[in-house]
């Protein structure tokens, strides 16, 4: 099963609509998440997934309760690169956690990094290159491999997350950062229990810069496409199948 | 259900009664069986009887006053008093009876906990008297709970429930959604939406109503604290209540238009057409309110609300005499003004903080507290940011109200949280747009209950409290202003001087206005201190509201207003040399764009170089419209405003000229039409986005040619003559003056333009795409494409997007028909003969569902095929994979419906992406056509296989199987499975072509050329 995250309703509203038989399953007494079947793959979209902390224990119970393979967050990020505009598109390659710094508790512990964890958590390659492929052939805007800096501050401006974006490593990772709320708390469980994961968002502002509500409706308008081509990746994934379940008859 | 019994149902009289005779049956009993007892003589008997018989009726009325203590205890304070109390608590009243048998210590300790409680309500100052809801008093409908209701019944009863609410301010909201003819179908969708709404707007009796169009809902919402938190709280709404609009191609996720009036801001009777003004502003949140000039606070707080009580706690303010020699005295009775309001009102903590002009630091000058420590101590300082904050989120009337933590603004909320307040009133005090103090009421713990007058007095106290510490301050840092003031105009070199506008009087003026006019003397009006006048000058600057040309000691100079402002009663103006007598300069002083002169002299030097190009003039239709609503600045600050934001992508081209109040000039030399055509549609789209006061400018274009013969002057009155003669326009048009040629500025306009026009005049552009047949390479059928024209610039159109537009914008119809007649026409020229001799055996053209949505599909393809009585299969319509995914429903029905009457559809860019070929066959669809990107693949192994089971699948299943984009003779060859045949198309074979040139091809290949391909 695919499992598709996001924060609110809007970033998961065009894989909602893609369930074919969809069914709505209560997690935790309060998360109303729908199953089906999206391109042929089982899927799940799940939605209010609210910072790191939320992220990373209702993945934990998810992928306890079903069987998940991949895991897609999708929704909106904020860019701290400057060469980034709003409606780009930022893939993870790596995912750092924004509001750690336990450097004093553990010896030879960076900031940003959990004691006993890496210092970043890389997606696996051949997912980034399978959704670049359906990206390439949908999306006008530009797409980009980026580092997700993950911060449960909201509307998370520069200066909250300076020394972790400014720490040689996280900015050799990649020449694009970018800000969101839940990546790392997903690419934390995801690594812990060996599933794939990618976040696929577009860039709604410059880090701490306020997104009016019409600007918002224009970036609204990527998340179709965006939501075209993951759904054409998950195609792939099916497509594939299809011919070698036919091919095995 | 049993009756419950009540104990005011045994009345005292039967109660007292029943215990007399009880008592007396008693005695009487008792008196008897003792006498009978006894064994004594008679007399000793009655005696007895009569003495025991008294003294047992004492005892019982004894017991029966006793009886009646306990009912006075028990009864009339135990439950009466009690439930007097309890109710009173509920209506969060003070107003509790003691209990009177005060020789208890039970009873007196309950009469001191009612004390504690009495005076805790009433320090508190809470109201419940709007508990009773309004919605009972008005006869609406409701559909399931009682938040859903009729739109009819809201609408019919919006007036009855706005007389009825007690509340300070009721909005009516409308959320609607751009779904063209789609609706909001689903349960689930509605419900989410409704979840979001009462998530985010969190307000007693709120009303929603799904609208009968189903695109959408109104909600009426009473009493709300704060409209700018409300339109916070919209604006989280709206991030979370998009929908999918499945129009055109693909899916599009459109957000919600959220549109909001407010009662008393809109009157009662115009609420709805406000909102539907409101919804004309066609933005993503939309907030209409009438009348700027309305002083809601003051009018309603002093018309409808007895100020006597609140008059009292700030009387003291009356003996206030603002000299500045008096401020510390003065101060000492704002305080204790401050302080009554806060112990009238039970609120913890209040205070004023204040701006500290030689420190530019904002610091907490006075606090009074009820609570041990003041939630802002005296002489803390507070951050600057807060106060901005505050600033932001203040309404109108200047004040910020929060009943409670939840309706706290987001910007506000960190410091609210940070200051541990629960609830409480911020009153902003600004002069301009600084803000030079805050006077504020603040809770910790507790939430305000206040109805709508408690709230109006704490406003109105708070509004001339607020009045008098501007005086008083005002007072003061004007003596040190002026004084500061007149020292930097000391120093400077400025020629400034300011003059009452009514008398011309001299406010002040700098030094070199002295050295300027010899004989000056200040107490004169200027133009006689200056000028030696006896009445202003015929050309004062202001009155005509033009620079002044005046000559002083021989010198030239130019005199004219600069800080033009309506709303002051003084006039600043400027003298400034001028050399020679060139009078006008290259920039307009006050907007600082080139001015007229400077377009006149850059005109004049192109053509002396005897270049060629375009003039392009912009003229701001709607400017009347614009100037009323940005009141400050008028035509100037528009024509800035609109250069600054809208023209700035431009200034490559070169300058950007004033050329009146209203109109923008560009010289953009060696132009061509298209270019020029292409900057407008640009232009265009920018002043979509751009708006002055919720205004966007609505724009004529006029373009000029200018030529190496022609004159300056021949050139300008041209454009004078055009501003002229297209200043009626009612569309935002292109008009070339030369050529009287007009065009839609907008691109989707023009596009629609181009396709109506050329499709209700039959003008048909085609190309055509011969498809043949790999195995024999004979044209077996030939792909239309319809393109459109601008025959002016010569470019082809994106014909696919305007009859997107054309969909959209329910004139689908003509494209339509436009098709059906050109194949009717095609046919009908070439005849059905034609066909069967070349072996034409199929018509392709691509659609999509909005076209074989249109009610007339059926009706036309069917009239197409029994006219011209062609065969199973001839007409065929291509979709994309992509859209039948989007649209399954759509062509589930069409496509059978279309095999019915012998016309087939195929689905082109397969690619697998979401269905098998069985899935399809089984839908009705006929054909495959494999996506350029899958025929790129081919080469690769795997993609091969891949793709030839999809080709086995597609026999299995007696579908057709075609390859597009073939553009080479490797992949042309590479397309061989098993001698399966298939079609083929791409450049290799033929690229596009013209209706004759495609016929003449099929002749060629399949008459003149069978023979030679058959050997």
């Amino acid at each position: 099963m695919i499992l598709i995250i996001g924060s609110n309703h809007d970033d998961v509203l065009y894989y909602e609509s893609l369930l074919a038989n969809p069914e709505e399953v209560v997690i935790l007494d309060k998360y109303h998440v729908f199953t089906g079947r999206i391109a042929n793959q089982e899927a799940m979209v799940l939605q209010d997934v609210y910072t790191s902390f939320v992220s990373s224990m209702l993945l934990m119970h998810i992928i306890d309760k079903f069987v998940i393979s991949l895991i897609i967050n999708v929704g909106r990020c904020e860019a701290i690169t400057e060469s980034l505009e709003v409606g780009d598109i930022a893939l993870s390659q790596s995912v750092v956690f924004g509001d750690v710094d336990q450097i004093a508790a553990y010896k030879g512990t960076t900031l940003g990094q959990i004691p006993g964890y890496p210092r970043s958590f890389n997606v696996d390659k051949s997912v980034i290159q399978n959704i670049s492929k359906s990206l390439e052939k949908i999306v006008e805007h530009k797409f980009v491999n980026a580092t997700f800096i993950s911060s449960s501050f909201f509307r998370q401006n520069k200066e909250q997350v300076r020394d972790v974006a400014k720490d040689e490593y996280v900015s050799s990772l990649n020449k694009y950062i970018v800000l969101d709320g839940e990546s790392a708390g997903i690419a934390l469980v995801a690594q812990l229990n060996k599933i794939p994961f990618i976040s696929v968002k577009v860039v709604e502002a410059k880090a701490g810069n306020y997104t009016s509500l019409d600007d918002y409706c224009s970036v609204l308008e990527e998340t179709a496409p965006i939501g075209k081509a993951i759904s054409n990746f998950i195609g792939e994934i099916s497509r594939t199948d299809i011919v070698r379940m036919g091919g095995q008859k | 259900m049993a009756k419950k019994l009540s104990l005011n149902s045994y009345s005292r009289k039967t109660f007292v009664l029943l215990t007399v005779l009880l008592g007396l049956i008693a005695a009487l009993l008792v008196t008897l069986i003792v006498v009978i007892c006894l064994d004594i003589s008679l007399v000793s008997r009655v005696l007895i009887a009569v003495l025991l018989f008294i003294a047992l009726t004492a005892l019982s009325v004894l017991v029966i006053v006793k009886g009646m203590q306990f009912y006075q205890l028990y009864y009339k304070q135990g439950i009466e008093i009690t439930k007097h109390n309890v109710e009173s608590l509920v209506n969060l009243d003070r107003s509790f009876e003691e209990y009177q048998s005060k020789e208890f210590d039970e009873i007196n300790k309950m009469n001191e906990s009612f004390k504690k409680l009495s005076k805790l309500l009433g320090s508190s100052t809470l109201s419940n008297s709007g508990a009773v809801s309004n919605l009972d008093k008005v006869p609406l409908e409701f559909e399931g709970e009682r938040v859903f209701v009729r739109e009819r019944s809201l609408v019919d009863n919006l007036k009855s429930l706005v007389l009825f609410s007690q509340s300070y301010r009721i909005a009516l909201i409308d959320i609607s959604y751009d779904l063209g003819t789609e609706m909001i179908n689903s349960r689930h969708t509605s419900w989410r939406i409704y979840q979001s709404m009462k998530h985010h707007l969190q307000y007693k009796e709120m009303l929603v109503a799904f609208k009968d169009n189903k695109q959408g809902f109104l909600v009426y919402l009473p009493s709300f604290d704060s409209l700018k938190q409300l339109e916070e709280e919209l604006e989280y709404l709206a991030r979370e209540i998009s929908l999918l609009k499945r129009g055109g191609v693909t899916k599009r996720a459109i957000g919600a238009k959220v549109s909001m009036v407010v009662y008393p801001y809109s009157d009662i009777d115009h609420l709805l057409d406000d909102l539907n003004k409101a919804k004309k502003q066609n933005k993503a949140l939309n907030i209409y309110v009438p009348d700027n000039d309305f002083n809601f606070n003051n009018k309603l707080l002093f018309s409808s609300m007895n100020l006597n009580s609140t008059i009292k706690l700030i009387e003291d303010i009356a003996s206030i005499d603002p000299d500045p020699k008096k401020y510390q005295s003065n101060k000492a009775i704002i305080h204790r003004s401050i302080k009554n309001i806060a112990n009238y009102f039970g609120f913890n903590s209040g205070g004023y903080i204040s701006y500290d002009y030689e420190n530019e630091l904002f610091i907490n000058e006075y606090v009074c507290s009820s609570i041990e420590e003041p939630i802002i101590k005296e002489g803390n300082q507070i951050d600057p940011k807060f106060i901005d904050a505050l600033a932001r989120v203040k309404e109108s009337g200047s004040s910020y109200y929060f009943a409670d933590r939840i309706h706290v603004n987001n910007e506000i909320g960190y410091y609210v949280d940070r200051l541990r307040v629960s609830s409480g009133i911020f009153y902003v005090l600004s002069r301009g747009n600084k803000v030079i103090g805050v006077i504020y009421f603040l809770n910790r713990n507790k939430d305000l209950s206040f109805d709508a007058y408690m709230k109006q007095s704490l406003i109105a106290s708070c509004h001339i409290l607020g009045g008098v510490i501007k005086e008083v301050d005002a007072r003061r840092n004007v003596a040190v202003t002026d004084k500061r003031l007149n020292e930097i105009l000391k120093v400077s070199n400025m020629r400034l001087y300011s003059i009452k506008k009514d008398t011309y009087e001299f406010v002040r003026y700098s030094d070199q206005i002295r050295r300027l006019f010899p004989k000056f003397d200040g107490s004169l009006p200027c133009y006689k201190a200056m000028y030696g006048l006896d009445a202003p000058c015929a050309t004062c600057p202001l009155k005509n509201h033009k620079h002044m040309k005046s000559v002083i000691e021989g010198q030239n100079y130019e005199v004219y207003q600069v800080f033009s402002n309506k709303d002051d009663p003084t006039a600043h103006m400027l003298i400034q040399g001028l050399v020679g007598d060139e009078v006008s300069s290259r920039f307009d002083n006050e907007t600082m764009l080139s001015s007229f002169s400077a377009f006149h002299q850059d005109l004049s030097n192109q053509l002396l170089a005897e270049a060629e190009g375009k003039v392009l003039l912009l003229r701001i239709k709607n400017s009347r419209e614009i100037v009323s609503k940005i009141k400050t600045g008028g035509y100037l600050s528009m024509i800035k405003q609109f250069a600054d934001n809208v023209l700035v992508k431009y200034s490559d081209f070169g300058e950007v000229y004033q050329f009146n109040n209203s109109t923008i000039g560009l010289i953009l030399h060696g132009i061509s039409d298209e270019k020029i055509l292409e900057i407008c549609q640009e232009i265009c789209e920018i002043c979509k986005d751009f708006e002055f006061e919720e205004q966007s400018p609505k724009l004529i274009y006029l373009v000029k040619n200018y030529h190496k013969d022609d004159s300056v002057q021949f050139i300008e009155k041209a454009l004078l003559d055009g501003l002229s003669k297209y200043k009626n326009e009612d569309h935002e048009e292109i008009v070339f003056i030369d050529t009287d040629y007009k065009r839609s500025a907008s691109l989707e306009g023009y596009l629609l333009e181009q396709l109506l026009l050329a499709f209700k005049d039959k003008i048909y552009q085609t190309s055509f795409i011969p498809l043949l047949s790999n195995n024999s390479r004979l044209i077996y059928g030939v792909e239309i494409i319809p393109e459109l024209y601008d025959v002016r610039i010569d470019k082809k159109l994106d014909m696919e997007r305007a009859a997107s537009i054309a969909f959209e914008r329910g004139q689908g119809a003509v494209y339509l028909n436009g098709i059906f007649d050109y194949l009717n026409g095609l046919i009908s020229k070439y005849t059905y003969a034609f066909f069967v001799s070349t072996e034409i055996s199929k018509l392709c053209i691509k659609v999509d569902h909005n076209f074989v949505s249109e009610p007339n599909f059926i009706e036309k393809a069917k009239e197409l095929v029994n006219k011209n009585q062609l065969p199973k299969d001839f007409i065929c319509f291509e979709v994309d994979e992509t859209d039948v995914h989007e649209h399954e429903d759509v062509y589930k029905s069409i496509v059978k419906q279309a095999n019915d009457i012998g016309v087939m559809f195929l689905v082109r860019e397969y690619e697998a992406a979401y269905y098998q070929v069985a899935q399809l066959a089984e839908m009705g669809f006929k054909e495959i056509k494999f996506s350029e990107n899958t025929l790129a693949l081919i080469s690769d192994q795997e993609r091969f296989q891949e793709m030839t089971f999809l080709w086995l699948e597609a026999v299995k299943n007696q579908m057709k199987v075609s390859f597009t984009g073939v553009d080479s003779r490797k992949t042309s060859e590479s397309i061989v499975f098993e001698g399966y045949d298939c079609g083929v198309s791409g450049d290799y074979y033929f690229k596009p072509m013209d209706e004759n040139k495609a016929f003449e091809t099929i002749r060629e290949r399949n008459m003149k050329d069978k023979d030679n391909l058959d050997n």
